[in-house]
């Protein structure tokens, strides 16, 4: 980031529209801006503050407004307090434009909500305008750092107090992108978690589970159908045989015309097992189709005698239509011949008909269900006609049956009753052939039917068997991610620890650059674990510590965020490094010189100009005259001064107010 | 524990592509929420991060 412009316009003690631009010189690279105790240098530290975060560190932090401003303001207008800061960061120029406007009613003024706007323009010149503008300025100089860049330098020295372990902790953390190694080490170790809870174990043994059963189930299966094919093969054996037996009994003279009258008796059996199986196909089909309508009795009684009720009530169809009523009072004349005037009395009755009178689509509606029922009823006679009709003949179908059974019982009694031997026997055989071949069908049906059942029972199986392949691939997904987090977390957590160290080691030797800039000669800026900082003094190749002045750590402070500033520019310049990327940051220092003694005040000024590539200096007119001046003359690209007017002053005024110079 | 940079290197380059391209991901997401005053769900874009880039 390069400051490049400020204006600010009757933000506090600054009245009217106030300039600064800021040097932007490699080498002229420090502005100057000095005045009075008290003539605004704290308040313009605070204008950039509130520019780009919209906060003011200052007693009466809600005062935004310029008193004189206010007090000029006429009864009813508007006043425009604004900070508007220009800076260029890469190759974009931003314009952060902070603006409030407040406004004097019945002699008392009050300011209405902020604003922020940010417009870039980037390195093809179009212009931008963010939809999140807080967003983009933290993104470029993060609040939480601001203020180890905007400071007021009587009050650094906190930084390296013990009580400024934290904030130097903290600072190097954000800045040397520590911080975001350590929480992307912790958040990847949360969603390693998240992984973990999806990976389920009990997964692999219910699969196992279901694939021994369906096993199982198969091997069943097998035999079953081995032994269907078994009973089928020796039923047809035993058809074979009594077929023989049956052209034996045909072929005898004695039994020819017996077993004649059999194979006859047997076709009509087949025929009127036939005729059954059809009359009982034809029964599903009319309880399948038609079978509600016997349930529907109550309803069809009930509607029936609820159009009923309406017809002999005269409601339906009604002796008068809606639409009758309804062409009465649009012609607002009734046949009688009187005027129906709305609002008039006449036409309130004549309008009371619409509720008794009917509407077509009603009626219609009416017509359509009465013949609906009557049509319903005569479907449900019909139905229970045709399904005594089907009883009817199936009983004499089955009688018919009965008889021709009888009648086959007779004939095989008399064969078993002949003379010959070898025609008993005969009998006896296909008796026996007979028996067996039912048995055989019923074996047959038998094991189809646990055939069928084990053949669910494999869909059943297999679907589970699916969901579970399913699950274990999913587990097997979510172990491999959590794997990948937990290898992911280890080599940021490694990656984060040499980054510690090495953030450190080049801390303290760009502290110690910094610092020879500032201090004593035989004195080192030390930079301990516990990132407290320490001065210590060279005694024959040991260290010893030396107690801190307010000066000198007001110097320490100084020299660590010099170099904090230069390694992070030093980073960016490079541009490469995945987790560590920098940032150029400007420094604006109020007040550096507040409490220290001249040595110090000299060797400080010396120093400043290399703090960053850009340094903005705020100063009393008696801090800055004198050796300052001339230690950091050769530097200053920018000078300003501060001139206050306020009722003590030599200019003197009703209100106190700031204007800023260029010198 | 790795010492210096090129260990660092070492040891993402030595990571399979997938755990590399976390690696470089989750910082990237990181960095873009490290000033949020209140950063929503980080954890969750993490998950949905790692699905996309493990999906089988």
């Amino acid at each position: 980031m390069i400051l490049e412009q400020i204006r600010i316009k009757n933000f506090r003690q600054y009245y009217g529209l106030q300039t600064v631009r800021f040097s932007r010189d490699r080498e002229k690279n420090v502005t100057v801006i000095h005045g009075d105790n008290g003539s605004g240098k704290t308040t313009f530290l605070n204008a950039l503050i509130w520019g780009f975060y919209g906060k003011i560190n200052l007693p009466k932090s809600g005062a935004i407004c310029s008193e004189k401003a206010e007090a000029e303001a006429i009864e009813g207008s508007e006043i425009e307090v604004f900070v508007e800061i220009r800076f260029r960061d890469g190759v974009k120029q931003y314009t952060v434009m902070r603006s409030v406007k407040g406004c004097k009613k019945l002699g008392k003024f009050s300011l209405l909500k902020p604003d922020l706007l940010v417009t870039i323009i980037d390195e093809r010149g179009r212009t931008v305008t963010p939809g999140n503008p807080q967003a983009t300025i933290d993104e470029i100089l993060p609040a939480d750092m601001s203020s180890y860049f905007f400071f007021d330098g009587e009050r650094i020295d906190n930084l390296s107090k013990e009580s400024g372990a934290n904030d130097i902790k903290e600072a190097i953390k954000v800045i040397m992108g520590l911080k975001v190694l350590e929480r992307t080490k912790d958040h990847l170790d949360d969603v390693r978690k998240i992984f973990a809870g999806e990976v389920k174990s009990e997964a692999n043994s219910d699969l196992s589970r279901l694939l021994t059963k369906q096993e199982a189930l198969e091997e069943r299966e097998k035999e079953i159908k081995s032994k269907i094919e078994e009973i089928k093969k020796n039923r047809n054996a035993a058809a074979q045989q009594k077929s023989e037996v049956l052209s034996r009994l045909r072929e005898a003279e004695e039994t020819r015309l017996l077993q004649t009258q059999r194979d006859s008796l047997e076709d009509q059996l087949i025929s009127v097992q036939k005729k059954i199986k059809e009359i009982d196909s034809k029964v599903k089909t009319l309880c399948s189709t038609r079978g509600y309508l016997a349930f529907s009795g109550p309803i069809l009684a009930k509607t029936k005698a609820i159009l009923d009720e309406k017809r002999k009530k005269g409601e339906i169809p009604a002796g008068i239509k809606q639409q009758f009523v309804q062409d009465l009072l649009e012609r607002q004349l009734c046949i009688c011949g009187m005027q129906l005037l709305p609002g008039s009395d006449h036409y309130e009755k004549v309008a009371a008909w619409l509720d008794q009178a009917s509407s077509k689509e009603l009626e219609d509606k009416f017509t359509e269900m009465t013949a609906g029922v009557k049509m319903m009823e005569e479907y449900r006679g019909q139905l229970f006609d045709d399904l005594r009709s089907l009883r009817f003949e199936r009983e004499k179908e089955i009688d018919h049956q009965q008889n021709i059974k009888e009648q086959l019982d007779e004939i095989s009694s008399k064969l078993s009753e002949k003379d010959s031997e070898t025609i008993r026997n005969l009998e006896i055989k296909r008796q026996e052939l007979d028996d067996s071949i039912r048995d055989y069908y019923i074996s047959e049906g038998q094991y189809i039917a646990e055939q069928k059942n084990i053949v669910e029972q494999m869909q059943q199986t297999e679907k589970e068997i699916k969901r579970y392949q399913a699950l274990e691939a999913k587990t097997a997904l979510a172990k491999k991610r959590m794997e990948a987090c937990a290898e992911a977390r280890d080599i940021v957590s490694s990656i984060h620890e040499a980054a510690a160290i090495k953030t450190k080691n080049n801390l303290q030797s760009r502290i110690n650059q910094v610092y020879t800039n500032f201090l004593r000669k035989g004195y080192l800026a030390k930079l301990n674990d516990d990132y407290t900082l320490q001065i210590v003094k060279e005694f024959d190749d040991t260290e010893k510590s030396v107690a801190m002045s307010q000066g000198e750590r007001q110097i320490t402070s100084l020299a660590f965020i010099g170099a904090l500033v230069d390694i992070a520019r030093d980073q960016h310049d490079k541009g490469k490094n995945k987790f560590f990327r920098g940032g150029v940051y400007p420094i604006v220092m109020d007040s550096p010189f507040g409490s220290l003694d001249p040595d110090h005040r000299g060797r400080i000024a010396q120093g400043i100009p290399t703090l960053s590539h850009q340094v903005v200096i705020l100063a009393t007119d008696s801090q800055w005259e004198g050796d300052v001046r001339n230690h950091i003359k050769n530097r200053i690209g920018a000078e300003y001064t501060l001139i206050n007017y306020s009722p003590k002053s030599p200019n003197a005024s009703q209100y106190e107010y700031t204007e800023i110079r260029g010198v | 524990m790795v010492n210096n940079e090129n260990e660092t290197r070492a040891l993402l380059e030595k990571a399979d592509d997938d755990v590399r391209e976390i690696v470089i991901s989750v910082i990237d997401l990181e960095y873009a929420k490290l000033h949020m005053s209140n950063p929503r769900g980080i954890k969750d874009e993490i998950v949905q991060l790692v699905r996309s880039v493990i999906k089988q």
